[in-house]
């Protein structure tokens, strides 16, 4: 090869790394400081006022839970009792059996004495058969509805259950979720707190239960996971949750609604289509379609993003169910991106198209990538002896104490809002682990996602995984 | 070429301001916590000096000594200093807040004016004038909730502030402080009113004491389609039905929202008028709404309806609003489109005999769905049952409990059973009729050759009425009865609706082809001297398939304990007040009849007073503040709080209840009304430390028994044999009674009841 095309090759290289480099930074230090505002804005204004008050109100609205639940048979009693303790005059839990090989179904009939009923279902219903419709006997557990269905896969539980609720809002959760008791206040609250937009969905942030003390199905004492892997995971989910998403929020342009604990409302959610089967991202896709949706029909709508602690949940604490998670949010997110690539730089769907879209394109699926990239060309200019060993140095050190510069502000940001770790020792343990997550656990996040998508490009048959659950009483 | 010149040096600069940022966050990470430790430290000692001093400030009382208002003055001195200190302001106002939340009644009008003595209203007033959203809104909220009726002229030119938060407070406030405030906020607001504030605005009308609404029609049309909404709300909630013009013109309108609201109040009201315009406008509305007008229709819907109903089943695509259409059919017309689908076609059941050609006509036009061929009707348009036929009682919401008039009957709930289920107090008070029924009936068969000739039902278990025109009194006197009988019948007085009392016994007497109830009545009539009973002994059960004469039913065997009662009577207190300091006197077993109805109380003398006690005595339950404010739904939880945890102050509460204004917590509360003493039997046995034990029986645990009514009654044979129904029976004293007596004034006595088991209990 031309000796100077080939410098023109690498010059080009560097700009192009650069330009990623600090475009992230920009982007990155621009979203702290929405972030920012946007949490001191809900802080003050939700300093005023009494949720509790309006639990017995005639106007509040009917709330459907839904629980897709697949061979959750050791948790799923403790876990239903937990949900059905929630603090709300108008809600119904809908537990989804998604067809079940273990004793799932078994146990919840025997511990909440359900019967089969015979309720007449929409011939059109779009989903996998299902068996059918179970009640308690009991009128203590009368806002408990069990469907039982054949496997169809997430996607298609949460559709069985939005079609046969009759409430106007519905709630996406995992069964092994523990919500805090006033959950459901705050999600009707951020629905019906606007006048003049309609409120399409409500997301919220996903806390860390390992390792916490629950009892009862009460969160009694919040404590940082013992496992590493898990507390890599809290400063993430810290970052990405008070952070990350609380800016997306504040410029109305929140993508994303965690499976785990989203909310839509029925209407909008049934219009749009729906959960889709076919992807592993249904989370994210059905936002995508929702907003598409009402951008279509030209109707004033957003998306509500709540910064309260209100969902706590397992992750994973060993490499291969982690990596397996974020493989499959990979995989996830780029069928996602596919399937709407009409949006990308798109003028017509306003900020979605100019700019969240074109985020989650270049620096949530491309960035792996382009990590993945630079490190073959360091490798490369190394062994051809042109790297710049001083450069490098200089560059990597760079990135390294923005990235823990980003992770500090995260936890101030923590202390600052929520304050929710109370032992100093633990804070002290999250800046440790600031220091050294770079090094050693972006590179599993980042082998994850390169995975997943080496899988879906090549056409890999790919499912969900499995996540082991430990279960929140042996917590 | 392109280049960009980035030495690393100058990428080690950016390094180093990273690292510094870094460093500083992580000092800010610790200022912040400690920051916050030391203000929720600081915080909490204060509060432990100054919540005594409210408190003292609380419940000081005129009447205290003078070193006692010495103190209080030295307080309110020393108070008046530390309020020049913010910090002492905040963490008094959180206080007070605080305290708002806990108190309710005389002692929340003390702390809003010990807010306003100590002129910290002021300090709410200055944060009005401020220039940050979050100080006014926090001013105004403090007004609110410290109820500071001066503040409504101050706050009212922020209901329409441009500033949301702002604006919302001052909604809240001006709808709280005054109950004019709704009519002011209903006509000056010009934004909207966002669905949770309506729900709060909802929730402050809701906790108003004396709130007399204002007609709410005012509102309806206003410009602005958030008022307009939230006034059909308010109509819905205060069932204001006088505006039936307005609502059906505004199922016409545009928005979604209005439309349902406006079609749930013409369903609420019944506005038959509405009909006509649902129809026209329904073939342009979206599912929802259509589901919402075909659902009206059922209800308000006549046969005239039925041709719009099959056109919608037969034109309309979506599935739900075919099903809809059809159950409202068969709402209008029962069973009129019978399932189809999967039926397969069978010969009919009809014994030995083979079938003829008109039977097989009709199972085929069941099938088929032609109803009108299976069954005859009467003239009257009444279906016309064989009388060995099944027979219902479509009236009272029996339906679906066949009585048979030959062999024992088919009714199998058990009580347990009946109360798992949601039904309404006629059909408990029906139920256990039919219970009783069936077991008179079992008897009747066993003893029916023996007692051949006796024609009439042993009816002892029902009440004896008397002619309802003869008052009372005059009827004793006319029948010599002694004085001491008609002052203690008067006290314990329980009275069913006799008019319900007699078609039930006409209804009941008419299915099993006995004779009317005219007739028995006749035939139980008293003599002019003698207290007559309905023997419960078997011998003395009917021939109900002759329906024949009914003779010698009667028997005057049983004399009145009057003396027994006249002292028994001096002893306790009257049998309805309920004097939880009082063990002996406690009321355990004053169980009213389950009907509903009977418990309001036909008999006016002796249970008007004692409804105000019940209501007193009701409010010492732990459980009164709490179903203060709660909803239906939380009252039926409470409910079963009461259940499990309940004591003997809890059945007056219970006993208030029945004013209900839900249906549900009122059958609810009757039941377990008549469930704890129960529970408490069943859990204790003759435990001497239950409640219904120690109401019934004194704190000595009545070793000895307790002497009622002349008779002595031991705790430990009491409880064992309750049947259900016998707690319905079951007198104020501890003594079975029946409701004959109650309705007929005559006292308390032993008589047996249907199974005779008391008969067993008493020595």
């Amino acid at each position: 090869m031309d000796g100077g095309l080939f410098n023109v090759l690498l010059q080009y290289l560097n700009i192009v790394f650069l330009m990623f480099t600090f475009s992230l930074f920009i982007i990155f230090s621009g979203m702290a400081y929405l972030a920012t505002r946007n949490s001191l804005h809900y802080k003050k204004k939700n300093m005023v006022g009494d949720l509790s008050r309006i639990m017995g109100s005639p106007l509040a609205p009917g709330i459907t839970i839904i629980a897709p639940a697949f061979n959750e048979g050791l948790t799923i009693v403790e876990n239903i009792r937990s949900l059905l303790s929630l603090r709300y005059v108008n809600f119904e839990v809908m537990v989804v059996n998604d067809g079940s090989t273990d004793d799932t179904l078994i146990k919840m009939i025997e511990a909440y004495d359900l019967e089969k009923t015979d309720v007449c279902t929409d011939p059109e219903i779009k989903s996998k058969p299902i068996r059918g419709i179970y009640k308690s006997r009991h009128r203590s557990f009368s806002k408990l509805t069990v469907i039982d269905k054949e496997n169809g896969g997430k996607s298609d539980a949460l559709n069985t259950g939005m079609q046969l609720s009759v409430n106007k809002y519905i709630g996406s959760i995992d069964v092994d979720c523990l919500l805090m008791p006033d959950a459901l206040l705050h999600v009707v609250k951020s629905f019906y707190q606007r006048s003049r937009k309609r409120v399409i969905a409500v997301g919220g942030v996903i806390r860390i239960a390992n390792n916490c003390r629950i009892e009862g199905g009460n969160l009694e004492e919040i404590r940082l996971p013992k496992n590493w892997l898990a507390r890599f995971q809290v400063l993430e989910y810290t970052r990405s949750f008070l952070l990350g998403r609380m800016a997306w929020g504040q410029l109305d342009s929140l993508l994303i609604i965690s499976g785990a604990f989203g909310f839509f409302d029925r209407e909008i959610a049934l219009a749009a289509g729906g959960y889709d089967t076919k992807t592993v991202g249904e989370d994210m896709e059905i936002v995508f379609r929702m907003r598409r949706f009402m951008h279509d029909r030209k109707e004033p709508y957003t998306i509500e993003y709540m910064p309260d602690p209100l969902c706590w949940t397992e992750v994973p604490e060993s490499i291969r169910m982690l990596v397996n998670q974020r493989d499959r949010w990979s995989r996830g997110s780029l069928e996602t991106l596919f399937k709407h690539k009409d949006m990308f730089f798109n003028s017509r769907y306003g900020r979605l198209g100019l700019l969240s879209y074109p985020y989650w394109f270049f620096y949530e699926w491309l960035a792996p990538i382009m990590e993945i990239t630079g490190l073959i060309s360091i490798l490369l200019f190394y062994y051809l002896g042109i790297l710049n060993m001083d450069f490098f140095l200089a560059i990597s050190l760079m990135v390294y104490a923005f990235a823990v510069m980003f992770s500090m502000y995260a936890i101030l940001w923590e202390v600052y809002t929520y304050n929710q770790y109370s032992r100093t020792k633990d804070i002290l343990t999250l800046i440790l682990f600031a220091l050294i997550e770079p090094i050693a656990f972006h590179p599993i996040v980042t082998y994850s996602a390169l995975r997943g998508n080496y899988k879906k490009l090549f056409r890999m048959e790919a499912g969900w995984g499995t996540l082991t659950r430990k279960g929140f009483s042996k917590a | 070429m392109p280049s960009i010149q980035m030495t690393p040096e100058w990428l080690g600069k950016l390094t180093l301001i990273f690292v510094i940022l870094s460093g500083l966050y992580f000092l800010f990470i610790f200022i912040i916590r400690n920051r916050h430790t030391r203000m929720s430290a600081a915080f909490a000692e204060r509060k432990k000096v100054l919540g005594p001093m409210i408190s003292t400030f609380l419940f000081y009382e005129d009447d205290a000594t003078r070193s006692e208002k010495t103190d209080y003055v030295g307080l309110k001195l020393e108070i008046r200093q530390l309020l020049k200190d913010q910090f002492n302001r905040k963490v008094l106002v959180e206080i007070f807040l605080d305290l708002k939340k806990d108190i309710s009644g005389e002692a929340n009008l003390v702390l809003s004016q010990l807010y306003r003595n100590l002129g910290l209203h002021l300090y709410a007033f200055d944060a009005l004038k401020s220039r940050r959203w979050v100080k006014i809104s926090t001013g105004i909220q403090e007004l609110n909730e410290l109820h500071v009726e001066e503040g409504y002229g101050f706050i009212k030119p922020f209901i329409n502030h441009r500033r949301g938060i702002i604006r919302k407070q001052a909604q809240l406030a001006i709808v709280s402080l005054k109950h004019e405030g709704i009519c002011y906020f209903l006509d000056s607001n010009k934004y909207p009113i966002s669905e949770w504030q309506q729900l709060k605005l909802m929730d402050v009308l809701r906790n108003l004491k004396d709130f007399q609404p204002p007609r709410f029609r005012r509102w309806l049309t206003s410009k602005n389609k958030y008022v307009v909404l939230f006034a059909l709300r308010l109509l819905k909630h205060y069932k204001q039905n006088d505006a039936n013009a307005s609502l059906i013109e505004l199922v016409k309108h545009r928005n979604d929202q209005i439309k349902t609201e406006a079609i749930d109040c013409i369903r609420e009201f019944c506005v038959f008028d509405a009909l006509d315009i649902m129809k026209a406008v329904f073939w342009k509305y979206s599912p929802e709404i259509k589901i919402l007008l075909l659902d009206t229709i059922a209800n308000l819907g006549t046969e005239k309806d039925i041709p719009f109903l099959k056109n919608v089943e037969n034109k309309e695509i979506s599935f739900i609003v075919k099903s809809k259409a059809i159950s409202a059919i068969n709402q209008i017309l029962p069973g009129t489109i019978l399932p189809t689908i999967g039926i397969e076609a069978h010969e009919p059941y009809c014994g030995e005999l083979p079938l003829s050609s008109n039977d097989r006509n009709n199972t085929e036009a069941e099938i088929n769905g032609d109803t009108d061929k299976v069954i005859p009707e009467t003239a009257n348009g009444q279906v016309a049952l064989n009388a060995e036929e099944e027979v219902f009682a479509p009236e009272i919401g029996l339906t679906g409990y066949p009585v048979s008039v030959e062999g024992p009957l088919p009714y199998t709930y058990g009580w347990e059973e009946l109360l798992d289920t949601e039904t309404d107090d006629e059909v408990i008070f029906d139920l256990c009729l039919m219970e009783e029924l069936e077991d008179i009936l079992a008897q009747k068969e066993s003893s029916e050759e023996e007692e051949a000739g006796v024609g009439i039902l042993p009816l002892d278990f029902l009440p004896v009425v008397t002619e309802a025109e003869q008052p009372i009194e005059e009827y004793l006197w006319s029948h010599s009865l002694p004085l001491s009988i008609l002052e203690l019948e008067t006290a314990c007085e329980i009275v069913s609706e006799e008019e319900n009392f007699s078609m039930e016994l006409n209804r009941i007497l008419q299915s099993i082809g006995s004779p009317s109830e005219e007739e028995v009545l006749t035939a139980l009539k008293p003599g002019p001297s003698t207290e007559k009973y309905i023997a419960g002994e078997p011998g003395l059960s009917a021939n109900t398939q002759s329906g024949g004469n009914e003779s010698g039913a009667i028997h005057d065997s049983v004399q009145l304990p009057t003396d027994g009662i006249r002292a028994e009577e001096e002893k306790t207190p009257p049998s309805d007040v309920c004097d939880s300091d009082n063990d002996t006197a406690d009321i355990i077993f004053h169980l009213e009849p389950l009907n509903g109805s009977a418990m309001a109380g036909s008999s006016p003398r002796p249970q008007e007073a004692p409804t105000t006690t019940q209501r007193d005595y009701g409010m010492q339950s732990i459980f009164y503040d709490f179903f203060r404010n709660a909803d239906e739904e939380s009252k039926l939880i409470l409910l079963d709080e009461v259940f499990a945890v309940g004591d003997s102050k809890d059945l007056c509460f219970l006993d208030s209840l029945e004013g209900d204004a839900s249906r549900k917590v009122r059958i609810k509360a009757a039941r377990i009304r008549v469930n704890l003493p129960k529970k408490w039997a069943g859990e204790s046995g003759t435990d001497s430390q239950s409640p219904a034990f120690r109401s019934a029986f004194g704190r000595t645990g009545g070793k000895n028994g307790r002497l009622i009514n002349g008779i002595v009654i031991r705790p430990e044979t009491l409880f064992k044999n309750l049947q259900p129904l016998e707690y319905c029976f079951l007198d104020i004293n501890g003594s079975f009674h029946d409701a004959g007596e109650c309705r007929s004034n005559t006292p308390i006595k032993s008589s047996p009841n249907a199974s005779g088991t008391n008969q067993q209990q008493m020595d």
